[in-house]
C-alpha cells in the first residue's frame, strides 16, 4: 500500500513515517511526505497513493481542499485526518469531502498504528 | 451469505429431510406404478391372446366339422370354413410358439412383446398345447390351402380334432386362467402399493406439517421472548435510547427513560433534526446533520470519527434550568449497509456543574463587596493598614511558593504550615475589622491548607491551588484599595486616631462578633499605655497576637452564660489586655480571661482525637507537658471547625509571632478561674517610659 | 473568588504531563506554582511555544523549555534529527497539545490560535492577568515553565 504523509510539522511527518514501518502495518510503503496541501497534490498526482495522512491547518492549501481534490482524482483513496488544531466543523468538512477517519493530535504510537489499521481495513 | 445458508440448513434440517423423503416416496411410487402397469398390460395381452387361441381352437373344430359336412353331403369344399380354418390354425400355431418361447406375433400386428410362459402351470400348459397342436396342425395344414382334397385326410383331421379338442381346450384354458390370475395378482399388488404409498405420503405430509408448525410456534416464542427482553431493556435502561432510520426519522423502539432524559416526548417517526432543532444552535445542528450523514454513509470509519460528534455535550433548557445532554451515535449494520443509528442520550449536567458553582461564587463575592462597602465608610484608615499588612504577608507567601517551585526536594509540608500561619493571621485581622470578604477567602484558603496538611504527602501540583487562593486575596486587596482611593479622594481625617484606639476597637469588634456567634457574652478591657509608641512592625505583630489570643479566649476559655452563673460568676466573660514597659527596654503584653482555664483533661482528649499520639503516650505525659501541647500546630480542643476555632492553629501563629519579635511567652491557668498569657519582648531602639493608663470597656 | 478554577489550570498542566507520559511513559510533574509579580518577566528557557486565546477567556498560555529537555524528549521518541527547527517544532507540538486539551475542555467558550514558537522568549504578550500563574513543570532532571496568563472576559 502506498502511503503519502501530509503535515506541516517535520516532527510529525517523521514520526508517522517511522510508525508506518510498524509490523502491524505490512506492505505500507511511503511514497511521499508533503508539507502543505499544494505539495501534497503534486505528489498525489505523481504517485497515486492508496492511503494519505492529512493535517488540516497548513500553509498554501489546507487539508480540507486537498482532501476534496484527492478524492476527485482517485475515488477509492483512503484519507486519515490527523489534526490537533481543527475544530469539529472543519474536521467534519474534511470527512464530508471523503476522508474516512479522524485522529486527534497528539497521538501515541499505538493510536496512530491502530487508526491506520482501521482506516485501511476494507 | 454462505454462513446464512448454512445456518438456514441447520435450522430447518428436519423439515428438509421430511420433504426429501416425501418426494422420494412419490417418485418411487410413480416408478413402481409405471413398471407395474406395463407388466399388467403385458399379462393382459397374454390373457387376451390365449383367450383368442382358446376360441380359435373351437372355431378350428367347427370349421373342420363344416368342411366334413359339406364334403360328405355335396362333395364340395366350403370356402368360408376353409378360410376360417386357415386363419385360426395359423393363429393357434403362432400363439403356441409365442407362449413357449416368448416374442412377437408374426408381422408384429399388435406391437406387443409377449413373455414366455413363466409360471409352472403356464409352462406345463404351453408344453401340453404344443404337443397336442403339432400333430393337429400337421393334419389340418393340407386342408387349408388346397382347392380340393380327399375325404381321408379330412376324416383323419376331424377324428384327431374330436379326440383331442377337449384336452387342447383345457390346456389353453389353463393358460388363459393363469394369465388372468397373474393380471389379478399384479393389479392387487399395484393397488396395495398405491394405497400404502398414499398412506406413506400422507404420514410424511402430516409429520412435515407438524414439524414445521412446531418450529413456527417455537420461533414465534423466541421472537416473543426477544421482544420482551428488548422491551425489558428499553424499559429499565437509564440512558435514553432510540433508533434513527436512514431518512433521519425516529424509530419505533425507544427506552422508557428517553423522555425523562430529554424532558419531552419523542413521537415515533419524528425527524431527528426537527427534534434537535429547538435544543441546539443552528451551527451545531448543521454539524450534527453532517455527522449523522457521514455515519449513514459507508465511507467513514465509525471508530475514527467519534471524537468529532458535535452533540457530545449540548446545553439545553432555559436560564435557571440549564442542563447538558450528551448524544452518542452508533451504527447498526444489516449486511454491509447501515440500517439504523442507535442513539444514546445521557444527562451530562454533572460534568459541567462546577462551572455553575463558580458563577454562584462570583455572585457571592459581589454580596460580600456590598457588606464591605458599609464597613469601609466607617474606618478607612484601619482598612488601609490592614491592606498594607495583608499585601506584605501575601508577597511573603508568594516568595515561598516561588522558591519551592524552583528547587528539587522541597519540603512542601513545611511551606504549607508557614502559609497557614500567615493566612490564619489574615483571617484574624479581617475578622477584627469585620471584613467578611477577606475572612471568607482566608477561611477557604485555610480549609484547603488543612486538607493538605492532614493528607501529609503534599506535592508540587497542590501549589496550584494555593496560587489561586493567593490571587483571590491579592485581587481583593487591590479592589478594596481601588475602592478606598475612589471614595477617599482628598483623604479622610480618620487616620488621625491613635493606633491603640484602633487596636482596642478591633479587639472589641472581634470579641463582640465571636461571642455573638457562640452565644456568649464578653467584655474586652485594655491597658495599652505604650502601644502607640511601638515601631509599626512590632505593633503589627502584637496586634496579631492579641487578636488570636482573644479568639482563643472567647472560643475556648469563656463559658456560656448559664454555666458561668452556676459557677457564681458574672454572665459576662472578661478578657483583659495590657501592654506595658517593664523596664530594661522590655515590653510586656498580657492577655487574661476569667474563663474555665486550660483543662489538661480536655487537651488529652484533643490529643487523642488528633491521632498524633498513642493513648499510652498521652497517659504518660504530665499535666504540664500536656498543657504545653497547645503550642503545637494542629491541636484544638474544639471538635468541629468554625471560622473562629477548631483548626488548632491559633497558638502556632502566636508562637511564631512571639519568635519573630525575639520574645518569650508564658502561661498560667487555673480551672474555673482564669487563663493568662504573658509575653515579654525586647524593645528595639530607645526605651519608652510609662505614661498613662487607659482603661476602656466594651 | 478567582475567575479561574484549579480544574481550568489543570487542563494545561495535565496536557503537558500527559504529553510526556504518553510519549515516554514518564509523565511530567508539577513542581510548584506561584504568581508572577506585575510587570515582571516570567521564566523563559531556550524554546517557547504559545497559544493565544480569545472568546470568553482572554490571554495566552506559554510553555518554555530548555534545549536539553526537548532533545531528551526527541531521543525518547527515537527521533534522530535534533536540528534547531525540529526542537522548535516539538515545542510547537506541545503547544498544540495545550490547544487540543483546552478545546476539549472549554469547547466553544475559547477560541484558540495557531501556536507561535520562538527560540527564547516570545515577544509581546501582556494581554492577560495582573499576576500570571507560573507553573514549574519537571520532567526527568529538567524544569520547564508553563505560564497561564488567561482571564475570564466578563
Amino acid at each position: 500500500m502506498k502511503l503519502l504523509i501530509v503535515d506541516d510539522s517535520n516532527v510529525i511527518r517523521q514520526r508517522i513515517a517511522r510508525l508506518a514501518a510498524d509490523a502491524r502495518l505490512p506492505n505500507m510503503d511511503i511514497v511521499g511526505q508533503a508539507r502543505n496541501g499544494a505539495e501534497a497534490l503534486l505528489m498525489f498526482q505523481r504517485e497515486k497513493p492508496d492511503v494519505v495522512t492529512m493535517d488540516l491547518t497548513m500553509p498554501e492549501l489546507g487539508g480540507v481542499e486537498a482532501t476534496e481534490q484527492m478524492v476527485a482524482l482517485k475515488n477509492d483513496v483512503v484519507i486519515l485526518v490527523v489534526s490537533a488544531l481543527s475544530d469539529k466543523p472543519t474536521a467534519l468538512r474534511a470527512l464530508k469531502k471523503g476522508a474516512q477517519g479522524f485522529l486527534y493530535k497528539p497521538f501515541t504510537d499505538d493510536q496512530l498504528v491502530t487508526a491506520l489499521q482501521e482506516v485501511v481495513r476494507p | 451469505m454462505k454462513t446464512n445458508q448454512a445456518g438456514f440448513l441447520r435450522k430447518y434440517r428436519a423439515i428438509v429431510v421430511a420433504i426429501a423423503l416425501f418426494v422420494t416416496i412419490d417418485i418411487a411410487l410413480i416408478a413402481y406404478n409405471v413398471t407395474a402397469s406395463y407388466q399388467i398390460d403385458r399379462l393382459a395381452a397374454v390373457r387376451d391372446l390365449s383367450g383368442s387361441e382358446r376360441s380359435s381352437s373351437q372355431i378350428v373344430l367347427r370349421a373342420l366339422l363344416e368342411l366334413e359336412a359339406d364334403y360328405t353331403s355335396k362333395g364340395a369344399i366350403n370356402a368360408d370354413a376353409q378360410k376360417a380354418l386357415r386363419e385360426r390354425a395359423t393363429l393357434i400355431n403362432d400363439a403356441t410358439r409365442v407362449f413357449r418361447e416368448g416374442g412377437r406375433m408374426p408381422g408384429n400386428v399388435d406391437g406387443i412383446e409377449y413373455p414366455a410362459a413363466s409360471t409352472p402351470a403356464a409352462i406345463r400348459a404351453a408344453e401340453k398345447i404344443s404337443s397336442l397342436w403339432q400333430p393337429y396342425y400337421a393334419l389340418v395344414t393340407p386342408l387349408t390351402s388346397n382347392a380340393t382334397f380327399d375325404g381321408e385326410p379330412l376324416a383323419k383331421a376331424v377324428a384327431y380334432a374330436r379326440a383331442n379338442n377337449g384336452e387342447l381346450f383345457g390346456a389353453i384354458n389353463d393358460l388363459v386362467n393363469d394369465a388372468q390370475d397373474r393380471v389379478n395378482a399384479e393389479t392387487n399388488v399395484l393397488r396395495i402399493a398405491q394405497v400404502v404409498g398414499i398412506l406413506l405420503a400422507l404420514a410424511n405430509f402430516i409429520f412435515t406439517a407438524l414439524l414445521a408448525f412446531r418450529r413456527l410456534i417455537a420461533s414465534d416464542r423466541v421472537i416473543a421472548k426477544a421482544q420482551k427482553e428488548t422491551g425489558d431493556i428499553l424499559a429499565t435502561v437509564k440512558e435514553g435510547l432510540f433508533l434513527i432510520t436512514p431518512d433521519y426519522k425516529v424509530g419505533e423502539q425507544m427506552s422508557a427513560s428517553l423522555k425523562d432524559v430529554l424532558r419531552k416526548d419523542v413521537p415515533i417517526g419524528q425527524n431527528l433534526f426537527d427534534m434537535l432543532g429547538p435544543m441546539v444552535t443552528p451551527q451545531t445542528l448543521e454539524a450534527a446533520r453532517d455527522y449523522v450523514e457521514l455515519l449513514f454513509g459507508k465511507r467513514v470509519k465509525e471508530s475514527l470519527v467519534y471524537s468529532l460528534n458535535p452533540l457530545s455535550e449540548v446545553e439545553v433548557g432555559s436560564e435557571g434550568a440549564k442542563r447538558y445532554l450528551g448524544f452518542q451515535f452508533n451504527r447498526v449494520l444489516e449486511g454491509e449497509d447501515v440500517s439504523y443509528l442507535l442513539v444514546t442520550v445521557q444527562d451530562a449536567t454533572e460534568r459541567v456543574n462546577l462551572a455553575a458553582q463558580v458563577a454562584a461564587a462570583k455572585s457571592r463575592t459581589r454580596e460580600e463587596m456590598e457588606v464591605l462597602l458599609r464597613v469601609l465608610s466607617n474606618d478607612p484608615t484601619d482598612v488601609r493598614e490592614f491592606l498594607r499588612r495583608t499585601e506584605s504577608a501575601l508577597e511573603q507567601i508568594n516568595d515561598g511558593l516561588r522558591q519551592v517551585s524552583r528547587r528539587t526536594g522541597e519540603n512542601y509540608l513545611a511551606l504549607v504550615n508557614a502559609v497557614f500561619r500567615s493566612v490564619h493571621s489574615i483571617k484574624s485581622e479581617s475578622a477584627a475589622l469585620n471584613l467578611e470578604m477577606f475572612e471568607g477567602i482566608a477561611h477557604d484558603f485555610e480549609t484547603d491548607l488543612i486538607a493538605l496538611r492532614d493528607r501529609g504527602d503534599v506535592e508540587g501540583a497542590d501549589m496550584v491551588k494555593l496560587t489561586l487562593h493567593l490571587d483571590d486575596l491579592f485581587e481583593s486587596v487591590n479592589s478594596v484599595r481601588g475602592f478606598l482611593d475612589r471614595i477617599s479622594g482628598g483623604g479622610v481625617s480618620e487616620a488621625e486616631r491613635s493606633a491603640s484606639a484602633r487596636f482596642v476597637e478591633s479587639l472589641r469588634g472581634l470579641g463582640r462578633r465571636i461571642a455573638a456567634d457562640q452565644g456568649k457574652e464578653v467584655k474586652v478591657t485594655a491597658e495599652l499605655p505604650v502601644f502607640d509608641r511601638l515601631p509599626e512592625a512590632m505593633a503589627d505583630e502584637i496586634r496579631g497576637i492579641g487578636l488570636q489570643l482573644l479568639r482563643n479566649a472567647v472560643a475556648h476559655g469563656i463559658e456560656e452564660p448559664d454555666e458561668r452563673k452556676q459557677l457564681g460568676k458574672s454572665a459576662i466573660g472578661l478578657v483583659h489586655f495590657s501592654c506595658r514597659d517593664v523596664g530594661q527596654r522590655t515590653i510586656e503584653f498580657t492577655v487574661r480571661d476569667d474563663g474555665r482555664g486550660v483543662s489538661p483533661k480536655r487537651i488529652r482528649e484533643a490529643l487523642a482525637r488528633s491521632g498524633r499520639y498513642a493513648q499510652a503516650d498521652i497517659d504518660a505525659m504530665s499535666d504540664r507537658d500536656v498543657v504545653m501541647k497547645i503550642f503545637e500546630p494542629g491541636v484544638s480542643t474544639i471538635s468541629g471547625s468554625t471560622r473562629d476555632a477548631g483548626h488548632g492553629a491559633g497558638m502556632d501563629v502566636v508562637i511564631n509571632r512571639v519568635n519573630a519579635l525575639s520574645g518569650r511567652i508564658s502561661m498560667s491557668t487555673q480551672g474555673h478561674s482564669h487563663t493568662e498569657f504573658r509575653m515579654r519582648f525586647p524593645m528595639p531602639g530607645s526605651a519608652v517610659s510609662e505614661t498613662a493608663v487607659l482603661r476602656q470597656t466594651a | 473568588m478567582s475567575d479561574l478554577k484549579e480544574e481550568e489550570i489543570k487542563v494545561f498542566t495535565d496536557a503537558v504531563a500527559h504529553y510526556f507520559g504518553q510519549l515516554t511513559r514518564e509523565p511530567a510533574a508539577v513542581r510548584g506554582a506561584y504568581l508572577e509579580r506585575e510587570g515582571e518577566a516570567t521564566p523563559v528557557y531556550d524554546f517557547s511555544g504559545r497559544i493565544m486565546v480569545t472568546g470568553q477567556y482572554r490571554g495566552s498560555v506559554t510553555l518554555s523549555a530548555p534545549r536539553a529537555m526537548i532533545r531528551h524528549l526527541l531521543v525518547a521518541l527515537h527521533e534522530t534529527d535534533q536540528s534547531e527547527d525540529n526542537l522548535r517544532d516539538t515545542v510547537g507540538e506541545l503547544a498544540n497539545t495545550l490547544a487540543g486539551n483546552a478545546r476539549k475542555y472549554f469547547g466553544e467558550n475559547m477560541e484558540i490560535s495557531v501556536p507561535v514558537t520562538a527560540a527564547g522568549a516570545i515577544p509581546g504578550s501582556d494581554t492577560g492577568r495582573d499576576r500570571p500563574y507560573v507553573i514549574m513543570v519537571n520532567w526527568k532532571t529538567y524544569n520547564a515553565s508553563l505560564v497561564v496568563d488567561i482571564e475570564r472576559a466578563s
